[in-house]
């Protein structure tokens, strides 16, 4: 018989708070932390004979250092090679052979790796997940190196270059940005910092960042807490903490004026971004952005969408969404224009759609709406481990505690009309970035100019 | 750093306690293989012949509705696209509601409803919190049942998907695939022809076409509907029938059903489509492979491609990615489809290192059938990693209601669900081979390249694989210069 030491719930539930009140999501969560600082999240879940494991590193790109962006992202690649007890090539093939799958990811802010297991194969992956993060630089070689550059390069060349709008992402950070500021540098790198990374900055990068008091685990699935806690402390409790991480800031930008930029690509339909500086991730109004961007442009009840898309069928795409992260915040409003169709005209109705929700605000059923999509939201993403799990990490990492599901869509339930307009005046009048892609040759349908005022002569 | 709440519970946490030092050198060993719970189904019959499978699962109030419509592009015949837009448009207006206001109410539920089409099949899902059922039962009766397909609509998202058709050019890896398919199978073969049309079929569709293929196809006698999560069939079936009741059964045109021959190979030819200034090369290399079935071929295929390509550890990853850095990563695919869908080997390469993957790629495909036979020690990682990796299917709703979705479309029995992992573990190196060998055909290759042939030309024409022709990206030869 299994016991259960007081104050765990071993099932997930989620339940309705009865009448009209909306739903509950009950995630049970066990915390601790290591005396080597490594802070520690178990969720048990029966529902699969499976295991989540999700490893964040509290460092991304915004940590580095001049002349070697892309380098977090880079060594996040090392992570895969092998470490000193498990192998060269060893530590893909041990989770594939486990039935499991893996992978890692990079952002500004931090880097994950995640693993998901048939729950027999939890102590493998602690054995995997413990020996990389205690004894990579044993394994660590410059033809390792070398071949991963060459992968990251290829990566680059893929998502980024090869692909159609690709290096708009790279340009808005640049835009958005001053030079010294974390996020002005894009996570992939710049070919020639790749080129320039060796295996001292490995080590450095490992030294500095790669230690249990700046990262943080969460096993979610079929455990027993008491077990799951047992291999935790054998594999990742004798590992040293780790030097002190210095703080992470950076001051608000503001603009004077806006700022334009037009890139050619090899692209049928014309594009346009526009982004303003908004808040972080948790800000008050982080959640108010997330609602205005889902009336604007979001799905097909948007705003943006009947206009443009459904009415005068100019557009061929549009979305919206508020890109908060750990040190500012972004809200970004995208069109596809119809082939030859001026990004003038797009520019013009973004600006138009966005005054009017200001000054009329949102509609009951548009704020409703918005609020019954983020809770149904809220419960659709508990629906698999690795899902759980690595928004644990983010809780525990940005906001420092396992649990604010609830939080977070309570966020959202509080909005009003009221907030919405306020916000929409207090950021999305400031001036901003807009950044068009044209076809090659076709600078003429870019937004190059600020649209004349409505009203106007043309 | 944000502090974070400590709580420490139970037991002590000094490195090493009531243990001796931690041998890291020694592997784990994994405990006893947890019981694979396959889905328990209820199965029943609505009164007008719609056959319903039932999952319940409790453990979040949600629920996943997939209806699948047995016949997608393959159907398509005349008209590539067909089944792509009758999908399409199935949402955008109703007798009861507006193309607007359904699109309102769906989003009002806070639900997921979707209509696609694959080569075979439609799948119509909804993704809806349990309060919401009724609600999003509705909605997809109206899609099922009474589409008006309105002519403005018609138009509407005709002038959509043709400005998409030339989007997907600018896409090198779509135009890879595209082109593939037309030159492998055949640019009329029901899985050559592009599922998304070309810019003169696309508008060429009428309005009759579209409801010719919604009347010929979408029928409940030609349907099934899965459900799976926090319902159960008692509660399910009537709702069902008030959702569904009123679609009627009406035989399928003639023919519709013929599983599509397998199209003979041709020799190895090399296919070019220029992509100026492209940092990448979009290969696909490949044939005609299998269909889906519960015949033995099947499951020694899935361990055959786990070994060439279908994982990370497989050969020509590691040799293309982990040994030479040509790429971001390579695979190789099946698909297994009613008849033999296509295999093929896909990556994109570095411009510069275009003729060497080739090489790499076609020695892996003729390799694994000879030079370097498939080794036991392979095919056991291949078994464990399949019978293993099985119960992640089984992970969410919608999983499970797409594994169940391929055992009716395929006509598979219902045991084989459970039998999947022992049919693995049945594959010895030995069957591997021999479907490599049956299976494969490394002097019949099509092989695509898209990609800057300014740069790229040269260094593949001295491979000399076997006649160039240079396509555009809608498969069509372009005239010499």
């Amino acid at each position: 018989m299994r016991s259960k030491p007081l104050g765990y719930v071993l099932a997930m539930m989620l339940f309705m708070a009865g009448g009209l009140e909306a739903q509950t999501l009950n995630v049970p969560v066990e915390a601790f932390t290591l005396p080597n600082g490594l802070r520690v999240t178990i969720h048990e879940d029966h529902g699969a004979p499976l295991v989540a494991v999700n490893l964040w590193y509290h460092v991304g790109s915004g940590r580095e250092v001049a002349g070697r962006s892309g380098f977090a992202h880079l060594f996040e690649h090392m992570l895969f090679q092998g470490s000193a007890h498990v192998g060269v090539e060893k530590h893909f093939a041990t989770v594939q052979e486990a039935g499991g799958t893996l992978n890692g990811s990079t952002n500004n802010d931090r880097t994950n790796y995640y693993d998901l297991v048939p729950s027999n194969f939890l102590e493998t992956v602690l054995w995997l997940e413990s020996d990389r993060m205690g004894f990579l630089l044993q394994a660590l070689t410059q033809a390792k190196l070398d071949n991963q550059r060459d992968v990251v390069k290829n990566e680059r060349r893929q998502n980024y270059e090869n692909r159609p709008y690709g290096m708009v992402p790279i340009r808005l950070g640049e835009l958005l940005y001053p030079e010294d500021h974390p996020y002005h540098w894009p996570t992939i790198g710049y070919p020639a910092d790749l080129s320039a990374a060796s295996v001292d900055d490995v080590k450095q990068f490992f030294t500095q960042w790669y230690h249990p008091s700046n990262a943080s685990l969460v096993i979610a699935g079929d455990v027993n807490p008491d077990e799951a806690k047992r291999l935790v402390t054998k594999y990742f409790g004798d590992l040293p903490a780790g030097p002190v991480v210095p703080p992470y800031a950076a001051k608000p930008v503001t603009f004077a004026d806006d700022v334009r930029d037009v890139i050619e690509d090899r692209v049928t339909l014309p594009q346009i971004s526009v982004a303003w500086h908004t808040m972080p991730l948790w800000a008050p109004d982080d959640a108010v952005c997330d609602v205005a961007a889902e009336i604007i442009a979001q799905g097909k009840s948007s705003r943006l969408y009947q206009r443009l898309v459904y009415r005068e069928q100019t557009a061929q795409t549009v979305a919206a969404f508020q890109s908060s992260r750990e040190l500012a915040g972004v809200f970004q409003i995208n069109v596809q224009a119809r082939e030859g169709t001026s990004l003038v005209k797009m520019e013009a109705a973004i600006m138009e759609e966005l005054s009017r929700l200001a000054r009329e605000g949102p509609s009951d059923e548009e704020l409703t709406r918005a609020k019954n999509g983020a809770e149904a939201r809220g419960v659709y993403q508990l629906q698999t481990l690795l899902g759980k799990a690595d928004r644990m990490n983010s809780y525990v990492t940005f906001r420092g505690k396992p649990d604010c599901f609830n939080e977070e869509l309570e966020n959202v339930r509080k909005v009003t009309a009221a907030d919405v307009q306020r916000v929409l005046r207090a950021y999305m009048t400031r001036p901003h970035v807009i950044l068009s892609v044209v076809p090659t040759g076709h600078k003429e349908l870019a937004a190059s100019a600020a649209p004349a005022p409505p009203g106007s002569a043309p | 750093m944000v502090p974070i709440a400590v709580t420490l519970v139970g037991m002590a946490f000094a490195p090493g306690a009531g243990a001796a030092a931690l041998d890291r050198g020694r592997k784990p060993v994994p405990g006893p293989t947890p019981a694979i719970a396959t889905p328990r189904i209820t199965r029943t019959t609505l009164a007008n012949g719609l056959p319903v499978w039932v999952v319940s699962r409790h453990g979040l109030p949600v629920v996943s509705v997939l209806v699948q419509i047995r016949a997608g592009s393959a159907q398509d015949d005349a008209h590539p696209g067909l089944a792509a837009m009758t999908a399409a448009l199935l949402d955008e207006g109703s007798a009861k509601h507006s193309a607007l206001e359904f699109a309102q109410a769906t989003s009002f539920l806070g639900a997921s409803l979707v209509a696609s089409s694959g080569y075979e099949q439609t799948s119509i899902s909804l993704l809806t919190l349990t309060r919401h059922l009724d609600a999003g039962l509705g909605l997809l009766g109206e899609m099922l049942v009474g589409p008006s397909f309105k002519p403005e609509e018609v138009e509407r998202e005709r002038t959509s998907r043709l400005q998409s058709l030339k989007q997907a050019r600018d896409v090198a890896s779509t135009t890879a695939d595209r082109v593939f398919n037309m030159v492998a199978l055949g640019a009329d073969h029901p899985y050559g022809r592009p599922p998304a049309g070309t810019l003169a079929s696309i508008a060429a569709i009428t309005r009759d076409d579209v409801l010719g293929y919604f009347g010929s196809f979408y029928r409940p006698n030609n349907a099934v509907v899965i459900v799976v999560g926090d319902v159960t069939a008692e509660a399910i079936v009537p709702r069902l029938e008030s959702a569904l009741g009123a679609w009627t059964a009406a035989p399928l045109p003639a023919g519709s059903r013929d599983v599509p021959a397998k199209p003979a190979a041709k020799p190895t030819a090399v296919y070019l489509v220029d992509k100026p200034g492209a940092a990448q090369s979009e290969i696909r290399i490949g044939h005609a492979g299998a269909p889906r079935t519960a015949d033995p071929d099947y499951y020694a295929l899935q361990v055959l491609n786990t070994v060439l390509g279908g994982q990370f550890t497989s050969r020509v990853n590691l040799n293309l990615r982990e040994k030479h850095g040509f790429t971001y990563g390579a695979r190789s695919t099946w698909a297994f489809r009613r008849g033999a869908g296509p295999f093929v080997a896909s990556s994109g390469v570095f411009t510069a290192k275009t003729d060497s993957a080739l090489v790499e790629f076609i020695k892996e495909i003729r390799d694994v059938r000879g030079a370097r036979p498939i080794t036991a020690d392979e095919v056991e990682f291949a078994r464990n990693a399949l019978q293993r990796g099985y119960p992640r299917r089984f992970e969410t709703d919608d999983g499970i209601a797409d594994v169940l979705a391929d055992f009716t479309l395929y006509e598979l029995p219902e045991s084989e669900i459970s039998n999947f992992p022992a049919q693995i573990g049945r594959v010895r190196a030995e069957d591997a081979t021999r479907v490599a060998k049956a299976y494969i055909a490394p002097d019949r290759l099509a092989i695509v390249v898209v990609g800057d042939l300014a740069k790229i030309r040269p260094g593949i024409e001295a491979l000399e694989l076997g006649p160039i022709s240079v396509l555009d990206a809608e498969g069509k030869p372009v005239a010499a210069k």
